[in-house]
């Protein structure tokens, strides 16, 4: 990448109380100009502790926050040209929609008929404009929300950062912010990093995923590489519905090549993970899995439990020792009890150290 | 919640409980407007056959008494009046002012240690009486004593432990990020505080301040020990009608205590009003 990226965290920490909690540690990531990047992981994991660090709300313990190549751990939180939705809001009940989208630029000592234009445009943009003189405490959920958004896009900022701000929406409306948010990416070409707990929501929204736990960034790229080669367990566990299928097993190499044995079960190891011996943990995701009654050379499991989800069916099937679960089409569903075929594509195989639940593939992007 | 019904001896209690708080008020409205013949009489009169406002009358013109052939008061109950309302609207104002900052500072920052909030109570943890000698004697080195300056002095530091628990428990309300985005819109954590914290709890700052001023307002004690010639309260007042030749002026008496309870029911009835709709702001999510 030879632009300057428009965000850089470099080494970031933050402990609380003495460095007996730390919150976030050694994250480093980028983000460039006009990309959406969600950041994804359970509650606690750091990510709302990331974004006000980012903002200026909190002050990191170590390491750097670069905008645009510049280190802005000096600036105060008003001056980094980032805005901020909170997950709750934050709205000023006591004043109007007006007077809250206009919160922001009247400090920066706009003339009274501009900030008044830019206020309707913003109010327009987000559907507001017959709500500009109604106190802010009478608006329901959606509506906050947008007040919210209109309130720190009016500012342009160059970094919008937005902490789950649709976690307390009605299904139907979420839907339909998202769409607002991705076309409003797209008009004004803003740098968006979304902090989310909901992987729906990160997959369809950013272009990038970064997936913290523990306060550690666990993998940070393109979203389909997240999700077909997780960097970690906790990734593959993290990220899916259900989530990736994990299996412990063992690294065999002898004369015919190097693989990936279980009990009933054995995978080739592809090329580029070379000869291996010793423990190692196989990554399968529920949709790379085939079942069938017809038997061949593959492997047979005995299925469990069968779970109806409208379009698709998902089946727990046991296999040696391990469970796994595959999702199938609608139309197949076998009788619990019974045998089947397993059937899978070597290529969506995923490969985790034992020790360090990593994977063993070069996964970045 | 649904309402019980008046069982035949609730209403026994509530009645008794009424007569009980009740009856006081009326006994002194009464009296205040009985003319002197009626002020102590033997069976008593519940309400005056002639009523008369001459009690008020006598509180700002001590000689308007004698038309019923009683001796005047000593001196008109201006000063008092004055001296009341001066003491206790500035100490409030000070006291709230103090407390709306100490309560954030209490709320958002302070981490000296966990007892901080405690300690700026425990001052109210001893009986009035045990401090006022010590603030006799100070005052009196000081040249505080006898003043409006004094009894603002500690009027203020009485109240603002009251002022300050009960901010806070108004600003803990508020969520820390509506102050936040503030900040992160532009304005400094003082302007965030000032713009945004302040008016949020506006019912609360009116509560604590009708409040404060109604412990400031029929404070007495402190009142008394700490003022001589110069300065006086209304409570004090009320302890001085008694006179050599007519012994206590029960209806005047009676008549700055009708004047002096008035501001007292508004405040009570406004504290009523925003006490319940300072409960219920900050709800930013639904």
């Amino acid at each position: 990448m030879t632009q300057t990226p428009k965000l850089e965290l470099v080494n970031l920490h933050k402990k609380y109380d003495g460095g007996s909690v730390v919150a976030v540690r050694d994250l480093s990531l980028t983000v460039g100009a006009g990309e959406t990047l969600a950041i994804l992981g359970p509650s606690g994991c750091g990510k709302s502790t990331t974004l006000n660090m980012i903002v200026g709300i909190e002050a990191p313990s170590a390491g750097d926050i670069r905008i645009d190549g510049v280190s802005v751990l000096d600036q105060a939180a008003g001056q980094r040209s980032v805005g901020l939705v909170f997950q709750d809001y934050a709205i000023f009940t006591h004043m109007t929609v007006a007077q809250n989208i206009a919160f922001g630029l009247s400090v920066r000592g706009m003339a009274r008929s501009e900030i008044k234009r830019q206020v309707g445009e913003t109010a327009e943009m987000l559907g507001l404009s017959s709500q500009l003189n109604t106190r802010a405490d009478t608006l329901g959920g959606s509506e906050l929300q947008r007040v919210a958004i209109g309130r720190t896009l009016v500012t342009k900022p160059a970094l919008l950062l937005l902490d789950e701000p649709l976690s307390n929406l009605e299904t139907e409306m979420r839907a339909t912010m998202r769409r607002e948010l991705r076309r409003l990416q797209k008009e004004i070409g803003l740098t968006i990093v979304y902090v989310t707990h909901d992987q729906i929501e990160a997959l369809s929204l950013a272009s990038r995923i970064a997936v913290m736990s523990e306060g550690r960034l666990r993998q940070c790229a393109a979203t389909h590489i997240v999700y077909e080669q997780p960097a970690h367990t906790f990734v593959a566990g993290f990220i899916g519905e259900p989530p990736m299928n994990l299996v412990l097993g063992a690294f065999e190499t002898d004369a015919n090549g190097a693989r990936f044995v279980a009990e009933g079960l054995q995978v080739a190891l592809p090329q580029a993970l070379g000869p291996r011996q010793g423990q190692g943990i196989l990554g399968l995701r529920p949709d790379a899995i085939r079942l069938s009654e017809a038997f061949g050379d593959s492997f047979q499991a005995d299925v469990l439990l069968v779970e109806p989800r409208g379009a698709e069916t998902v089946i727990t099937f046991g296999i040696g020792g391990a469970q796994m679960k595959a999702t199938v089409p609608a139309h197949y569903s076998p009788e619990v009890g019974t045998r089947v075929n397993v059937v899978f594509d070597p290529a969506r195989a995923a490969f985790f150290s034992a020790e360090t639940n990593y994977n063993l593939m070069e996964t970045t992007p | 919640m649904p309402k019980k019904p008046l069982t035949p001896l609730l209403a026994l209690m509530l009645g008794v409980a009424l007569v009980l708080t009740l009856f006081p008020i009326f006994w002194i409205l009464m009296t205040s407007i009985k003319p002197p013949t009626d002020w102590n009489t033997s069976p008593a009169t519940w309400v005056p056959s002639d009523p008369t406002l001459i009690n008020f009358r006598t509180l700002f013109d001590p000689e308007a008494i004698g038309a019923f052939g009683v001796g005047g008061v000593s001196e008109s109950a201006t000063a008092a009046v004055f001296g009341s309302l001066l003491t206790s609207i500035t100490a409030t104002l000070i006291a709230v002012c103090i407390g709306f900052f100490a309560a954030i500072g209490l709320s958002r920052y302070a981490k000296i240690n966990r007892f901080t909030p405690l300690m700026i109570l425990s001052g109210r943890m001893f009986p009035p009486a045990a401090i006022a000698v010590p603030f006799v004697i100070i005052f009196a080195t000081v040249g505080l004593i006898d003043t409006y300056a004094g009894l603002i002095a500690i009027y203020v530091a009485i109240t603002l432990p009251f002022a300050t628990w009960m901010l806070k428990s108004f600003v803990d309300e508020v969520p820390r990020e509506v102050e936040e985005a503030a900040m992160v819109d532009g304005r400094s954590r003082m302007a965030a505080h000032l713009t945004v914290t302040g008016p949020l709890i506006k019912g609360g700052l009116f509560a604590t301040t009708l409040f404060i001023f109604i412990l400031n307002w029929s404070e007495f004690m402190f009142a008394l020990v700490l003022s001589y010639t110069n300065i006086e309260t209304i409570p004090v007042r009320l302890s001085k009608y008694v006179t050599a030749t007519a012994g206590t002026l029960y209806g005047v008496q009676a008549a700055l205590a009708v004047l002096a309870m008035a501001p007292l029911i508004v405040a009570g009835f406004l504290i009523q009003k925003h006490l319940a709709r300072g409960m219920t702001f900050g709800a930013v999510k639904r």
